[in-house]
């Protein structure tokens, strides 16, 4: 008995000792997710460094968008008295990150190959620091100096709280960078190409190449009024050769295909949620564009909700003793006749017709809603008034237009035709089959760029007039495409309504042309009547970049005081409107506590809260300081 | 034949050795005072070592000289000790031990120990009383029963999950709940994976898999709080163990069956605060609608007389809540009864309903039928039971189901062969998780009190099946919230929930004071999960169909050797070594349709418009390998010490690479001292302990967790294209195992024959080297890190005190108490850490704009957020903006983050008096907490809307007569008042151009004539707004509450009754929970108990959970 017990105690003690010694290897097995992968490549972090490209993300559209487009007069309505403050922010200030993670992850990747294969992938390194630099300077428009030189180094032994360059170092770092991106890209042979790994060009280094040569334009735009003669110096290295100039059929109207598995929702129709409040139509901004028969007004603005069906549904109702009424200024294009029985019957538009008598803007003021001339038959602010029962059934009706949510967002669902209160058409939104498209570097804004420079007194081969009549075309062509690419409603007669005399937006050479006829769309020789009409077009061109447009405004000192074009609203104190976004006081949790002090206070800002607007527009960021102010017009 | 006896022979030689006296057997039958057989009771030849156990019947047989003297032993009995005079038939029976009356305690790894013993805090709950408290949840049945454990109830709804924390948050991680340990099987505690409380409304809690525990079948619990009590448990004992062990069969003459039946009804009772005084409306200044408007067209008209009329000029509900969706509306005394066109275009009169939150929801009913059957023969025993329980929530459609089998049997192979054996079977189905409704009475579809829930619930829907829309002329289409009666009446999520539990264990007694043990069990949970949603387009056009399957296998395996060795008379010795072996492997997959169904209304995923997306995967592969051993003395009863260690070696610790510090070890030691033997102390001193401990328990982390690699991605350009995606995450090379080292110190102790008694424990925990992920400035390339850090220490103390006030022979009163305070303190967290990390919510965004910390040298779960508004340092006056649109202020929030107070309480309580009258018993429990910050989302905007009780306060004040240029001018309001604040810089005077009145006090304005009173309306609005909303006491309050948990009834009938029915026993029960709070501090009457999930750190109301009484009706019989 007593034997077996020790033979029991020795097998025991033995067991203890193999069950916890010699499993190691296995568990380091068990251990590993099965799902994950363990070894990188290097065509496949170039394509997630394409998908993480995000100029424009959902905070961006829902905050930033809204703040910047409020101070640069951009949307019409009632604003209250606290139009210079602005609550929540995000979307922007590192939004480079997300791409230059994936860059310096490829950089180490080639650095652990054999010696002989590292330079085959130099192509992919610069296609992806374009995309990172191009954010870089969308980063730091609003907020000034930033992490860059030493960001995104952790992995690799760099460190966890990379210091702040100031705007002049980082554009010189980028400016460097993207010089150097240009030199493989104009040059490289032996190159892995990205091929079907680059959803945008198919590894098209020629096409990268323009887009890195735009990127150094808007460091140089951004450069003028700080060190103009790098700035021209920029611009004259890019306008030597044709190949530099972006055209609109290279413009990058990027997709992120049309579903993804990354467990990001709708990421590949760019976000999930709505973002109400895409902005009001600017009345002043849109009579500008339909006086001057601009087709992108169509685009930039949905149709109203009152067409021919929905003004006979009002006359109807009245006919039937209803109260409902049409508004003064909508009736102001309608033509009708009225029978013996004072019944209206609408016959025809007046002016420009469908359907740019469906693009209304709404005036823009201070608690103008309260003012006595918009409360009745001039209303734009209530939304509930324009209303009409018929048949039993309400419906009302908005009488203005508004930006286009489907150009920033994929997938809306259905949208509903404004028809009589009777009966309903819709039409499905990217049913099936159609990504999301956004809008990066486009030729629009690469030779309004070469304008601007140009005038500013850069030495180019053509003519500010010849670069500023290529943008202003490019933009509407770029337009049309970001439309149809996004399938939006009334682009063609298939996403029309069936009433008769519902229009089609998409326009032609024809369109563009006649746009082009108008004086305010000509350059005349005088620099500061064409610096206006450069910024002015900068302006309409950035309508779905509102940052860029915030950047082109602030540069500019455009919509300027008492314009012909499009003038700058003097109920808003330009000198208490912000000209870039606030810092808060740091956190004591933040790591990087320290060196953002230190980079506030270089930099000569106080944190704040939204609501310090005289000094938000005091305390500039860099490049921003000796720009003209609000509204003042042109400076250079 | 020949063999057997030769066996016999060597045995009896064997024993025969050291015998000197003439020798005879003796047999006899232990029974305890009710003539039930003791099992395994120790019958010992005194003096020697000789000793045999009793069998199944409380039968013995032991050689014995015929002169000894046999001592008869067992847990919870008096021993007795008896001269065997020659006799050979010795029969005992043994009293209850009066001082330690049921006092063995199941301790770690089942292990069964003397109260007296243990030298830590160890708490064992009468089954009998969670059984009256009827939960899905075996947590929730715990409340108010334990020192030094806060447990509080959920916003989860029927079967959602129940927090319990013992002594603290230990680790940074959301999960501080203890293990449950079933029969030694460890069960996961996970907290409930709900949305976060900021951005999701639904809780969507099924609970975890401890609803699948059937409580009928319990025989004790017990809560083991400390490291020390928990250390054998290893990694998965960090914070602590409620060890569960069930019944067992005995040797009976003849079969035992016993049978209850519960019958159950669950009743709203009450709602947080909602307003029935004011309609529908907006605040002055905001009035674009009703009578004055028409006639005047001006917004600042009197909101109290004006509501909109439809095209005919009648009042119209519909029209009203269009234009406006708040209720900052008209005084109802001033409609009441006018005639109206209501919501579903019928004509009524306007009227409030002020039940209209309850009216939302049914009685809940529940039923449970329990039958078991007992029995056993001298070789075996066996316990069998099945078990049914049925509930309906107080939500429609909302249900719990468990079928439950239990099968356990022990047989003796040998006399020294036992073999014991059980299978366990429950599937349970949760369907249809508790939904926020009340969210739609506050603030998300801020239902008015002019909108009649009994009416309208049922009027979503229209002729075609699908939502009534104004597309298809429906008749319902202008009524609110259909989407929520859609979603509670139509939609449907239920998930079968299967667990199989066998296990097996083969113990071969070697010798008297020896025994091997070998066993294992399995954990099989499956979780099958199936949404049917109808599509709710023009007819049920839409919809989606998935299915989802989850399986979790764990496995155990252990081997060891049990000591038990008595010296002589004072000295005994006793320990074990174990080996044990634990696998785990899980694996998902789903199916779901896209883009709606072909067909509507059928469920299948062929059904499906576009192609069906699906997931799978295998996921927490872990294993782990341990050694474990403890040795212990006790000495002459009064001192008592043991020591353990345990080795674990976990897969969950080691790299890709192979690398890792996974094996670590760590011990205890603890001991008692019974004072009370030692001295002779005076006779009213009953009983006198002192325990201390020491020990450390290591932890181990997620499997996969500390491995990284990159993901696969997919994306559609027509063709797929792959994309490898980084992980944000960088993880330390050198993680190291988790560390807490505990102490505690107590005293139990007794007086005047147990009628009082008073146990005292003082604890103090540090956990450190925790791995835990912080975050790093994202510039930095990653947003975090995986690394060891941290130094968190919990202290506290734990008192029980028991009372006997009054005992007869029939008449007992119980009086007893138990106190919880425990303090919390971050000692330090890590390098790459500046100064605090936030645990849950957000400090400077969101609804809340608070997050819960872990600050150095603050509390764990400190509250800090950045919306204070900045005070004015003259008068201490908040500074506050005035807004022109709207003439009244509001408070610009600070922006800089403050702390704001602790979310932990200060301290915990609980009573229970029973009353016991021969056989009737009536028990009535409450337990409160004290202090600790809550927040509620639903507070804060059913306030600024106007729909909250808190938002009366913001509706009548001075009246005056506007003076302000424009539209107010020469208009008379009388919602005025003179704010207690301090203009900000560049304040101008709404009345006097170009004056400013910054740095003034509104009270000094007035007294200018440079403001009016400030619109008191407006104002309740911005101090709660999403944009301007401040802290206040409208929505984050100090939470105290005192509940009424529990009132139970209960009646063993007389025996001759039963056996009327030829029943052995019959009992009856009536149990109320939940009854009333008789304290309540939560912000706008809120549920105190509805904080947002289980995570230790959250602080967050989101769900406005109304308040549920439950009533229970118990029947048992036994046969």
């Amino acid at each position: 008995m007593k034997h077996n017990i020790f033979k029991i105690f020795a097998a025991f003690a033995l067991a203890s000792v193999l069950l916890a010694g010699c499993n190691k290897e296995k568990y380091a097995k068990i251990n590993t997710n099965p799902s994950t992968v363990g070894e990188g490549n290097v065509s496949r972090l170039f394509t997630q460094a394409y998908l993480n490209f995000e100029p424009s993300s959902y905070l961006y559209w829902y905050y930033i968008s809204k703040i910047v487009k409020n101070f640069d007069q951009v949307n019409g309505g009632s604003t209250s008295d606290t139009y210079n403050t602005m609550g929540e922010l995000g979307g922007i200030g590192s939004q480079f990150v997300s791409v230059k993670n994936y860059e310096n992850e490829m950089k180490d990747l080639i650095s652990r190959m054999d010696e002989a294969e590292q330079p085959k992938y130099q192509l992919m390194v610069a296609i992806t620091n374009v995309m990172s630099t191009y954010l870089a300077v969308l980063d730091s428009d609003l907020y000034g100096s930033m992490p860059y030189s030493e960001a995104c180094m952790f992995r690799y032994g760099g460190t966890l709280t990379p210091k702040y360059d100031t705007q002049a170092e980082l554009f010189d770092k980028i400016i460097e960078e993207l010089d150097a991106d240009i030199k493989v890209l104009s040059s490289a042979s032996d190159q892995v190409s990205p091929g079907s790994q680059d959803p945008m060009y198919g590894g098209d280094a020629g096409k990268w190449l323009k887009v890195a040569n735009g990127v150094k334009l808007k460091v140089a735009v951004r450069l003028l009024h700080q060190d103009k003669t790098k700035a021209l110096k920029l611009a004259q290295e890019v306008g030597a050769s044709e190949a530099n100039i972006m055209t609109t059929g290279d413009s990058f109207l990027y997709n992120k295909g049309r579903s993804s598995d990354n467990g990001m929702g709708d990421y590949a129709f760019h976000f999930g949620n709505g973002v109400e409040g895409m902005g009001t139509a600017n009345k002043t901004i849109v009579d500008f564009m339909k006086k001057n028969v601009d087709p992108r007004c169509l685009i930039i603005y949905g149709k109203n909700g009152f067409n021919s069906e929905v003004i006979q549904a009002f006359f109807d109702a009245q006919a039937e003793g209803g109260t409902c009424e049409i508004p003064d200024y909508i009736m102001a294009d309608v033509d009708y006749t009225v029978d013996g029985d004072g019944k209206k019957t609408f016959v025809g538009w007046k002016g420009l017709g469908e359907p740019w008598v469906r693009i209304v803007g709404v005036p823009r003021g201070v608690n103008i809603s309260q003012k006595a001339e918009y409360l009745s038959g001039n209303n734009y602010f209530d939304s509930n008034k324009w209303q009409v029962k018929l048949g039993g059934k309400d419906k009302t009706y908005t009488p203005y237009s508004s930006q286009n949510e489907r150009l920033v967002r994929g997938r809306c669902g259905t949208y509903t035709f404004p028809t009589k209160p009777t009966t309903t058409q819709q039409i499905t939104h990217y049913s099936a089959g159609v990504p999301w498209y956004g809008m990066g570097m486009t030729a629009g804004e690469v030779n309004l760029y070469l304008a601007e420079l140009k005038l500013a007194g850069a030495s180019l081969p053509k003519s500010a007039a010849e670069y500023f009549e290529a943008g202003v075309r490019a933009s509407a062509a770029e337009y049309l495409k970001y439309a149809q690419l996004n399938q939006i409603p009334y682009i063609d007669k298939d996403h029309c309504s069936s009433i008769a005399d519902d229009a089609p937006i998409a326009y032609g050479a024809a369109e563009i042309d006649a746009m082009m006829q108008n004086a305010d769309y000509k350059l005349t020789g005088n620099k500061t009547a064409d610096l206006e009409k450069v910024y002015i077009q900068q302006y309409l061109h950035f309508m779905y970049q509102p940052v860029e447009q915030f950047v082109s405004a602030r540069r500019g000192g455009v919509p300027m005081k008492g314009s012909s074009l499009i003038p700058w609203n003097t109920e808003y104190d330009p000198t208490i409107i912000p000209r870039r976004l606030y810092v808060s006081k740091t956190n004591e949790t933040d790591k990087m506590k320290a060196i953002k002090d230190a980079a506030y206070a270089e930099e000569g800002f106080t944190p704040t809260t939204g609501d310090a607007g005289a000094t938000l527009n005091t305390e500039r960021v860099w490049y921003d300081k000796g720009a003209p102010q609000w509204g003042a017009g042109p400076n250079l | 034949m020949r063999k057997q006896k030769l066996i016999l022979a060597i045995a009896g030689l064997f024993l025969a050795l050291g015998l000197n006296a003439q020798n005879i057997t003796v047999r006899g039958t232990v029974t305890d005072n009710t003539g039930e057989p003791v099992i395994n009771a120790g019958v010992l030849v005194k003096g020697t070592l000789r000793g045999v156990s009793t069998d199944l019947d409380g039968n013995y047989a032991i050689n014995c000289p015929s002169d000894a003297v046999l001592v008869f032993s067992f847990i919870g009995l008096e021993t007795v000790e008896m001269p065997v005079n020659g006799r050979a038939q010795i029969n005992v029976t043994m009293n209850p031990d009066t001082e330690f009356l049921n006092e063995s305690v199941v301790t770690a790894l089942g292990i069964r120990r003397d109260a007296k013993a243990l030298g830590y805090a160890a708490t064992t709950v009468n089954t009998e009383e969670l059984l009256t408290a009827n939960t899905v949840s075996p947590v929730a049945s715990l409340q108010g029963k334990v020192a030094g454990v806060e447990i509080n109830q959920s916003d989860g709804g029927l079967f959602g999950s129940t927090k319990i924390q013992i002594r603290g948050a230990s680790t940074l991680g959301k999960n501080n709940q203890p293990i449950y340990v079933i029969d030694g099987v460890i069960l996961d505690n996970a907290i409930s994976n709900t949305g976060d409380a900021d951005w999701d409304g639904n809780i969507n809690d099924y609970g975890n898999q401890l609803k699948n525990l059937n409580p009928d079948d319990f025989e004790s619990l017990t809560v083991l709080k400390g490291a020390a009590a928990t250390a054998l448990y290893g990694s998965r004992g960090l914070n602590g163990a409620v060890v569960i062990t069930t019944k067992q069969g005995k040797a009976n003459q003849g079969i035992g069956v016993s049978f209850s039946q519960t019958l159950g009804f669950d009743k709203v009772y009450d709602t947080p605060g909602l307003q029935s005084q004011y309609l529908c409306g907006d605040f002055v200044g905001n009035v674009y609608y009703g009578d004055e408007y028409d006639k005047t067209g001006n917004p600042w008209s009197d909101n109290f007389t004006a509501y909109a009329r439809n095209d005919a000029g009648v009042y119209s509900l519909y029209e009203q809540y269009a234009v406006s969706g708040w209720s900052w509306g008209a005084n109802v005394d001033n409609f009441r009864g006018q005639q109206a066109e209501l919501f579903d275009g019928t004509m009524g009169t306007i009227d409030v309903y002020p039940n209209r939150y309850k009216d939302a929801f049914q009685m809940g009913m529940n039923t449970n039928t329990h039958l078991a059957i007992t029995g056993g023969n001298d070789k075996t025993s066996f316990y069998t039971s099945g078990s049914y329980k049925y509930a309906e929530g107080t939500t429609p459609n909302n249900t719990f189901d468990r079928l439950s089998f239990l099968v356990k049997a022990a047989h003796h192979i040998t006399d020294n062969l036992i073999v014991d054996a059980s299978f366990n079977f429950t599937t349970s189905t949760p369907r249809n998780a508790q939904k926020n409704i009340g969210e739609y009475f506050a603030s998300s579809a801020n239902l008015p009190a002019e909108y009649n829930t009994a009416y309208y619930k049922d009027k979503y829907k229209g002729p075609h099946g699908g939502i009534a829309s104004g597309s298809y002329g429906d008749q319902y289409q202008n009524v609110p919230a259909k989407g929520l009666w859609w979603d509670v009446y139509e939609n449907n999520y239920q998930q079968v929930e299967t667990t199989i539990r066998p296990t097996l264990e083969v113990t071969y007694k070697a010798l008297p004071w020896l025994d091997f043990k070998v066993g294992g069990n399995y954990n099989y949970y499956i979780i099958r999960g199936e949404k049917k949603n109808p599509g709710d387009g023009y007819a049920n056009q839409g919809g989606s169909y998935s299915l989802s399957n989850s399986l979790t296998q764990q496995m155990t395996a252990y081997y060891g050797a049990n000591a038990n060795y008595q010296f002589n008379d004072d000295f005994e010795m006793h320990g074990f070594l174990r080996g044990e072996y634990w696998d785990q492997r899980s694996q998902y997959n789903s199916s779901s349709t896209s883009g709606g169904l072909i067909i509507p209304l059928q469920y299948f995923i062929g059904n499906s418009i576009n192609t069906p997306g699906q997931d799978a995967y295998i996921s927490g592969t872990k294993r782990i390998t341990s050694a474990v051993g403890a040795v212990g003395a006790s000495w002459r009863n009064q001192l008592f010490v043991d020591i353990t260690g345990r080795n674990d070696w976990s897969s969950a610790l080691v790299y890709t690479n192979g690398t890792g510090n996974y094996s670590y070890f760590y011990p205890s030691i603890s001991g008692s001292w019974i004072a009370s033997e030692t001295f002779d102390l005076p006779k009213w001193v009953s009983f006198m302990k002192f325990r201390a401990s020491i020990a450390q328990v290591g932890n181990d982390t997620s499997p996969y967790y500390i491995n990284s690699g990159y993901t696969i991605k997919k994306s559609d350009f027509g063709g797929l294209i792959s994309s490898l995606e980084m992980s944000s995450q960088i993880k330390s090379l050198d993680l190291r195992p988790e560390r807490k080292t505990s102490w505690e110190l107590g005293i139990d102790w007794r007086f005047f024959s147990n009628r009082i008694g008073l146990d005292f424990t003082y604890y103090k925990e540090n956990t450190r080297d925790q791995i835990m992920s912080i975050s790093v400035p994202s510039v930095s390339g990653i947003s975090s890190e995986l690394i060891n850090a941290g130094d968190i220490q919990n202290q506290g103390i734990e008192i029980a005190l028991n009372t006997t006030p009054v005992e007869t022979r029939d008449l007992r009163w119980d009086v007893d108490f138990t106190f919880t305070r425990n303090r919390n303190k971050i000692i330090s967290l890590h390098e790459d850490v500046a100064n605090w990390i936030v645990l849950d919510g957000s400090v400077d965004y969101g609804n809340y704009r608070i997050g819960s910390v872990a600050k150095v040298g603050s509390e764990y779960g400190l509250l800090m957020t950045d919306s204070f508004p900045n005070y004015d340092e003259r008068t201490g006056y908040p500074i506050c903006g005035y807004t022109t649109g709207m003439h009244t202020i509001f408070y610009p929030r600070s922006g800089e983050v403050r702390e704001l107070g602790s979310m932990n309480p200060k301290f915990l309580s609980s009573a229970t008096t029973t009353l016991r009258y021969k056989s009737l018993a009536l028990r009535a429990s409450f337990d409160a907490r004290f202090g600790g910050y809550v927040a509620s989302y639903n507070s804060r905007y059913a306030t600024a809307y106007g729909m909250s009780t808190e938002s009366l306060k913001y509706r009548e004040g001075m009246t005056w007569t506007s003076q302000i240029a424009g539209q107010t001018y020469g208009m008379t309001f009388h919602d005025g008042f003179i704010p207690e604040a301090v203009f900000r810089a560049n304040t101008m005077s709404p009345l006097k151009k170009d004056v400013s009145i910054a740095g003034m006090t509104y009270q000094e304005a007035y007294d200018q004539g440079l403001v009016e009173p400030a619109h008191l309306q407006a104002y309740g609005y911005y101090i709660n707004s999403w944009g301007n909303g401040v802290i206040n006491e409208d929505w984050v309050k100090e939470l105290n509450y005192i509940a009424l948990r529990e009132v139970t009834l209960s009646w063993s009938l007389p025996t001759r009754w039963a056996n009327a029915i030829k029943a052995r026993g019959l009992s009856l029960s009536a149990t109320g929970r939940n009854l009333a709070y008789l304290l309540n501090t939560a912000p706008n009457h809120e549920n105190p108990e509805a904080v947002r999930g289980t995570g230790s750190s959250n602080f967050r109301m989101r769900s406005f959970s109304p308040y549920t009484r439950n009533y229970l009706l118990t029947i048992n019989i036994s046969f």
